[in-house]
């Protein structure tokens, strides 16, 4: 992780959390903000979801970059 | 984007099927239409918006009433809007229909061949000017946006892209206080820390008194064995030794007597466990059998007839004593009356519960008097016979005494001492036995307890680490938002003070205060200065023309989490406002260069003075909007005459066929 705010937050993790507790870091978080805003804006101009699927969408993507952030890890 | 024609039918003052064809044209880029107030100038602005996003201009009087009037009072039940464009070196028509209240868009791609629809219409015109854009192009000058410090940070951030970021990020708020609320949820129930701890507790007072026990044991296993050494040593006395067999035998006898003594006791507290109740509930029950046993009640309590009976008989519909209830609703309602006292299943086995529970009493207290006689009998003789070995064993140890031989006393001086010793870790052994069992079990409850809160834990770690994931991807959406509208604001300010240099007369500056989410105008020396409400109006038209300069700059921005801005045409109602003709006449001047395309609706006070004079280079197209009224003209109602190019045209035609608003185009 190059960005200084990526270091600090994935350092703290690594110190106290158990080994399934994924690192977080600037690269994933803007990648994952990037698929959040997609999520929301198809959502609301293609399937016109309700705010309820539009955020269980948005979980879903959450949810998808939490597991994957283990399996990488 | 630019627009070509605009085409309304029975839309809102519009009857019938009219077209407005707009000024293509790169140097006369000004589509000029005129329209006295009420007659359809908002309309035309409207049909614009609902074409491509299905809403009218804000503020707008009966917004649900699209349908014109005239085409509703014929039967007709449709009205339509469809917008020509080109778009990206392309030609497209937008078509939106109404139904009542539904409405549907759609879009086509015109083509030398024909017409392709284009899928997903809504998220195509989204992407060629956005919703939440929009507003600012299709911009009602009569507006109080900015003029009462509403809505300028909003208008920033609309015009930056921040529309989805924005719902984002509200989702993400959302869910991450419902994480939240999972995780205190968990916090509560965990304590991994404390029940550890006093796990560990338990484990060392454990040790400590399993050290303990070893050391009685040893001890007592000494003690013993010097005991015996000393025992056969006062035998080994020449006369004493009989005397210390019959003591010995004694001494055994004695703790045998003291053991049973003690189970005896155990009996008496067991039986006052038991019957200890009995007796205090023997009052109660006696008081209780009287009246459960009384003749007069027995067989009526809880009560004498049941819910059951009851009802039986309201379904059949007759009385016990034959009569028809059916037919008289008052008796009905007596025997209906009954249901609210009579026994029910419930009731009925609390009462057979209370009986039963009577009469166990009842024997137990029969049986406890003899049991206890029992007892009582067996401590005595117990404790009689302990005081009858005592008395022996003192004896034996009075003779064994008067031998009178230093040896033997010193003897007796030491056993005596040894048994006291003995006698305090038979006391203490038991008890520190006791202790390790209990510490060892309450160990084990901990440890359950333990990995219980272990589970809780890992998934208050996981949950923790599920917010501050979320909250990182929220707070990455947020940082970009924040830098942007900065660096976006200071970007507006300058180039709104470079536009109001050229127009304002006097030397103030705009800024945008975000704090106040105000645009205000401040002196040289730093100090806001009161704008009039011209003034106001012109600040407000420089920062709306601002934002749709950075709008269309913003076109090709590629950034991930903004949406991009556009490139469209200003369409702007009344922009004259209330400016004085100085201001008129700066914002006439430079109104043409806001935008690649510029469609300006006016009414003819705003027309007057010098605006003609600085449009006219620019007008590719012109209009006029005529009301048409079926008033008959009675030579003295207003006909709102306007001259546009040396023709003088009237605004309000009377005697009409129908109430209608017609686009006609200025072509002479």
């Amino acid at each position: 992780m190059n960005d200084e705010k990526g270091q600090v937050i994935g350092d703290e993790k690594k110190s106290n959390y158990a080994d399934s507790v994924p690192t977080i870091d600037t690269v994933l978080a803007h990648r994952v903000a990037s698929k959040v805003i997609w999520v929301v804006r198809t959502s609301v101009l293609v399937s016109q979801a309700s705010d309820r699927e539009r955020r269980l969408k948005v979980r879903k993507v959450l949810n998808d970059a939490m597991a994957k952030g283990v399996a990488e890890k | 984007m630019i627009l070509k024609w605009l085409r309304i039918k029975n839309f809102r003052p519009f009857f019938g099927e009219q077209q407005i064809s707009f000024s293509e044209y790169e140097q006369r880029n000004v589509t000029l239409v005129h329209a006295e107030n009420g007659v359809g100038k908002t309309s035309l602005l409207s049909a614009v918006l609902w074409c491509f996003y299905g809403r009218l201009v804000e503020g707008v009087e009966q917004p649900e009433d699209i349908l014109n009037h005239e085409a509703a009072a014929r039967g007709e039940n449709e009205y339509e809007v469809s917008v020509r464009f080109s778009h990206e070196a392309k030609e497209y028509e937008a078509v939106r229909k109404g139904f009542d209240s539904t409405n549907r868009l759609q879009v086509l791609e015109v083509t030398g061949r024909g017409f392709i629809p284009v899928p997903h219409a809504e998220n195509f015109i989204n992407g060629v000017v956005p919703s939440s854009m929009a507003g600012y192009f299709f911009f009602h000058g009569e507006g109080n946006l900015g003029t009462k410090g509403k809505n300028i940070r909003g208008a920033v951030r609309d015009i930056l892209g921040f529309g989805f970021a924005e719902l984002a990020v509200d989702d993400l708020d959302n869910i991450i206080a419902s994480v939240r609320r999972d995780v205190t949820k968990h916090a509560k129930g965990s304590s991994l820390i404390q029940i550890n701890d006093e796990i560990e507790r338990a484990e060392e007072k454990a040790k400590e008194e399993k050290m303990l026990r070893d050391r009685l044991i040893k001890e007592n296993a000494q003690k013993e064995a010097r005991k015996r050494d000393l025992q056969a040593a006062l035998r080994a006395v020449d006369n004493l030794r009989e005397l210390q067999e019959t003591r010995e035998k004694l001494q055994a006898e004695r703790t045998r007597k003291k053991k049973e003594l003690i189970e005896s006791r155990r009996e008496e507290l067991e039986f006052i466990n038991k019957f200890g109740w009995v007796i205090f509930g023997d009052m109660l029950q006696a008081l209780e059998s009287k009246y459960l046993d009384d003749p007069e009640v027995k067989g009526k309590f809880p009560s004498p007839y049941y819910e059951t009976f009851i009802k039986d008989l309201l379904d059949q519909g007759t009385c016990i004593c034959g009569e028809d209830l059916s037919s008289h609703p008052q008796k009905q309602a007596n025997v209906r009356r009954l249901l609210a006292s009579a026994g029910t299943s419930q009731l009925i086995d609390r009462v057979s519960g209370a009986r039963s529970k009577v009469t166990e009493i009842r024997t137990m207290r029969a049986e406890a008097p003899d049991q206890w006689r029992k007892i009582r009998a067996s401590v005595r003789r117990v404790e009689n016979e302990l005081v009858g070995i005592e008395r022996q064993v003192d004896e034996a140890e009075e003779k064994i005494d008067s031998s009178d031989t230093d040896e033997v006393e010193q003897i007796e001086m030491e056993l005596k001492e040894l048994e006291n010793r003995l006698f305090n870790i038979a006391v203490a052994l038991p008890r520190c036995r006791a202790q390790i069992t209990e510490l060892e079990e309450r160990k084990k409850s901990l440890e359950v307890k333990s990995r219980q809160a272990s589970a809780k834990e890992r998934e208050l770690m996981q949950l923790r680490a599920r917010q501050d994931f979320i909250e990182s991807v929220r707070d990455q959406i947020t940082g970009v938002l924040d830098t942007a509208e900065e660096s976006a604001i200071a970007e507006i300010e300058s180039r709104m003070q470079g536009l109001m240099e050229s127009i304002s007369r006097k030397d103030y500056t705009p800024t945008l205060d975000v704090e106040a989410d105000a645009l205000r105008m401040v002196s040289n020396s730093n100090i806001q200065v009161g704008a009039s409400t011209g003034e106001r109006l012109l600040l407000n038209f420089v920062f709306i023309s601002t934002l749709i300069q950075i709008c269309r700059e913003r076109a090709s921005d590629s950034s991930e989490l903004l949406i991009p801005g556009a490139i469209a045409p200003f369409v702007i109602d009344a922009p004259f406002g209330e400016l004085d003709d100085v201001y008129k006449t700066e914002t006439a001047k430079f109104l043409p260069q806001r935008a690649q395309q510029v469609i300006v609706f006016l009414s003819t006070s705003h027309w007057k003075g010098r605006i003609e004079k600085e449009l006219m280079p620019y007008i590719g197209t012109e209009y006029v909007l005529i009301s048409r009224r079926r008033q008959p003209d009675d030579g003295k109602r207003q006909k709102d005459p306007i001259e546009i190019r040396g023709k003088t045209v009237e605004q309000s035609v009377y005697g009409c066929e129908v109430d209608m608003t017609e686009i006609m185009e200025v072509d002479w």
